[in-house]
């Protein structure tokens, strides 16, 4: 009983988590899937992007908040632990959203408009493999407990070396192919021309199969380093959600090929999903490892009165936010429909 | 500098540089909700180019501004996770119900700019109004935590570990309300006298002189907030002392550079504080003053940073300075806006002529100068402690060593994040007052 309120106050991160990994993560997909594209379809997809810019961010802030409040052990340990990689994401988050913006409402684009532009695409990338190496460094065993720090060991051991490694880089890599398939899918249903669709279809292709083997290749790294033990890996729930992932490609080629562009967009996101609750479900409850014992979902709650209160808070909040983000959203989509 | 300075740094900028986008996004959609207000109801283009432009300019701070709090969100935990651990789970109920309402400030600032062919007028009118509403339930919000921060209530504390945790009497503690005020009718200050100035500036160049009329209308939508706000802040920010009087003594004493306890003390007007001699070199006394303000009451006692143990004081220099900074500025302010109300009364040319138009352009930094300082005051103030009498900032900073690099890295972005804010809200600003008068729709059309 008394781990019902942590278990539902981590359902709800996990359901503000994956709406950031969906939503950020085709915006964050859109300045990577630019770099591959020809101008005028970069521009189609800047427009497509710009009204729903900051709705997708402010999940980020959801996850923190829920962090803070729900886990605030887990988020000051792991802040302190993983401080270079959060500040450097953090730091490719705010580039982005700046020069996004500039680059939205400069009426002179022409003079500054390519620096604008390579710096929102460059932040874009790198935001995903600094996530990355985030899992990664919360997938790694720190030194020390999670109450002490063993200053002594100085600061590479502390702060450098349990995150920045060749698995967390990968991890970086699959995130970065991800979001770049995400926001290609979805960029797909907002186009008209069918020759375009075609390009933007391949991208879609290309970055799911880096997407897949990069995958396979975290799998494979962290069974050999140990990051990923093998009874995670071969977890029946674990398989059964990275395979739907997998063969969810087909459905999502079908539909594309089709024309069912949001038959599309929903098995992405199922796709996501499955690989994320894959994921959340193998690690449950550990959210940081240290050689001193674990922070867990449990042990890093915050007292149950917080918990509650901000559970009815979620609630409320997500009962006013739904209704009027598909307003937004429908606000919004005759626009994309009726621009040539 | 050691690394607690260089952490304090970082989060200063951060502050800093955040409540000027915030303030402006919390004020700037109530001119926007007012102008477009007046031209729905008169159809002028004019108020249809002001809702746009300052729609426009509201964007753009939005972001700057959901940019630099989203930073701040993590820069709690990554500067402060001593604080935080503790902090999260006694004071998070307003951060995520403040959560809530950028979320929502967010989705109405996107219907507000993309919904004016696709939303009906009224619907239209209520998002943008909402925009604004949405601000500023957000701003009251985080104040919450920062009241809780000078006035720790809702948990007992066992000297490592909070217990008893009550997030509601956390939440409505008792520095809240005022400080909620003080801030709120600050940001209509600083916001509306930037603009003024703005526009006022743009109304003294000679070639700008075909948006004339833009710029004039513009004045007179925003005087009000700014007349309004600036003859009542005075009233706030003596209650203000008057509560910080009881509930942080040695703050009031380290602004008020009162290093003596004493019955009738004497209020300092400048002057430079020095620590080392205790005393006040270079500033005018005024009698009782002091009394008065903190107790209304011209004998009362006011208790001295000599009543306060050495380690427990509050630096002097920094928040005394600050202090006469933002009662200068608000005494100018509410200088002027008397002006004015009495000049439109018995001498309506004198708001006419250059050099009125001259003297908002000077006002123009002035508010938000203010407003940086009574941060300082506060902030600066409050120390050695982040959660009063409870937890020392020096025992909540982070370890991890090289604080240096993360303020430079802060201070290099935030420096070209304003920048180019700056340059571009120019440019949008330029363009948009200078489009043709007539045809509103054909703006909407050409889109």
């Amino acid at each position: 009983m008394s781990d019902l309120l942590p278990n539902l106050t981590g359902l709800f991160l996990a359901i503000a988590l994956s709406a950031y990994v969906l939503f950020g993560g085709a915006d964050f997909g859109g300045g990577i899937l630019e770099i591959t594209l020809p101008a005028p379809l970069r521009r189609k997809l800047e427009a497509t992007l710009a009204p729903v810019w900051e709705a997708n961010h402010v999940w980020l802030i959801a996850v923190i908040v829920i962090l803070f409040v729900g886990f605030p052990k887990f988020y000051a340990v792991a802040m302190t632990r993983l401080y270079v990689p959060i500040s450097l994401a953090l730091l490719m988050v705010l580039v982005r959203g700046t020069f996004f913006t500039l680059r939205k409402y400069d009426p002179e684009p022409e003079r500054w408009g390519p620096l604008y532009s390579s710096l929102f695409r460059t932040s874009s990338a790198l935001a995903p493999v600094f996530f990355g190496f985030v899992i990664g460094g919360l997938l790694t065993t720190h030194p020390g407990s999670p109450s002490r720090i063993p200053a002594e060991l100085g600061f590479s051991a502390l702060y450098l070396e349990p995150w920045c490694h060749g698995f967390g880089l990968l991890i970086g890599a699959f995130v970065m192919c991800l979001f770049g398939y995400l926001a290609s899918v979805f960029f797909c249903g907002e186009l008209s021309d069918d020759a375009s669709r075609v390009l933007v279809r391949r991208r879609a292709l290309s970055f799911f199969i880096a997407t897949f083997v990069s995958g396979g290749l975290v799998l494979l790294t962290g069974a050999v380093t140990g990051r990923v033990p093998v009874q995670d890996a071969l977890h029946p729930i674990f398989l059964v959600c990275q395979s739907t992932a997998a063969i969810g490609i087909a459905v999502v080629t079908r539909a594309l090929l089709q024309g069912r562009l949001w038959q599309a967009r929903l098995a992405a996101g199922a796709q996501t999903f499955a690989i994320l609750g894959g994921f959340l479900a193998t690690q449950y409850p550990t959210l940081l490892r240290t050689e001193g014992g674990s922070l867990t979902l449990h042990s890093a709650s915050a007292p149950a009165v917080t918990q509650a209160w901000l559970l009815i808070g979620l609630v409320v909040v997500l009962s006013l936010v739904i209704p009027l983000l598909i307003l937004l959203f429908r606000v919004f989509r005759p626009a994309a429909e009726r621009s040539p | 500098m050691t690394d607690l300075l260089w952490a304090r740094s970082t989060m200063a900028l951060s502050l800093g540089f955040h409540i000027i986008f915030a303030s402006i996004s919390m004020v700037l959609p109530f001119f926007m909700a007012r102008a477009h207000w007046l031209y729905l109801r008169g159809g002028d283009p004019i108020h249809y180019r002001l809702t746009k432009a300052w729609s426009h300019g509201a964007a753009v701070l939005f972001a700057t501004g959901a940019v630099s709090g989203t930073a701040l969100s993590f820069q709690l935990g990554l500067l402060w996770p001593g604080f935080m651990e503790h902090a999260g789970a006694i004071i998070g109920m307003p951060f995520s119900l403040e959560g809530a309402a950028f979320f929502l400030e967010a989705i109405f600032l996107g219907l507000f700019l993309y919904g004016w062919e696709r939303l009906k007028p009224r619907i239209h009118f209520l998002a943008g109004l909402m925009v604004g509403v949405c601000g500023l339930a957000s701003g009251v919000l985080v104040i919450a935590a920062n009241g809780w921060m000078n006035s720790p209530t809702g948990f007992e504390w066992n000297g490592s570990e909070a217990t008893n945790i009550q997030p509601w009497v956390a939440m409505f503690n008792r520095a809240w309300p005022l400080q909620a005020l003080h801030m709120l009718v600050a940001a209509i200050q600083a916001t509306s006298f930037a603009a003024l100035g703005v526009h006022a500036f743009c109304l003294l160049r000679p070639r700008g002189a075909g948006a004339a009329p833009f710029h004039r209308e513009a004045l007179r939508v925003i005087l009000p907030f700014a007349l309004v706000a600036s003859l009542i802040q005075p009233l706030i920010g003596d209650l203000s002392a008057k509560s910080v009087a009881q509930r942080q003594p040695e703050k009031l004493a380290a602004f008020e550079a009162h290093f003596e306890t004493a019955r009738g003390a004497s209020l300092w007007i400048g002057g430079i504080p020095d620590e080392k001699a205790k005393t006040v070199r270079y500033g005018i006394a005024v009698p009782k003053a002091l009394s008065i303000l903190a107790f209304a009451d011209p004998d009362a006692e006011v208790r001295g940073l000599d009543a306060f143990p050495p380690e427990d004081h509050p630096p002097v220099v920094v928040p005394h300075l600050a202090f006469q900074v933002m009662v200068g500025v608000g005494s100018l302010l509410l200088l002027f806006s008397v002006f004015w109300l009495a000049a439109r009364k018995l001498r309506p040319q004198w708001l006419e002529v250059p050099l009125y138009l001259k003297s908002l352009v000077f006002l123009s930094p002035l508010g938000f100068l203010a407003l940086e300082a009574g941060w300082v005051v506060t902030e600066v103030g409050r120390q050695p402690w982040i959660l009063y009498h409870v937890i020392r900032t020096a025992d909540a900073v982070t370890p991890v060593p090289g604080q240096a690099i993360t303020f430079i890295s802060i201070a290099i972005l935030y420096g070209f994040l304003g920048l180019f804010s700056a340059l571009v809200l120019s440019r949008l600003f330029r363009k948009e007052s200078q489009e043709k008068a007539n045809s509103p729709h054909g703006w909407s059309r050409a889109e």
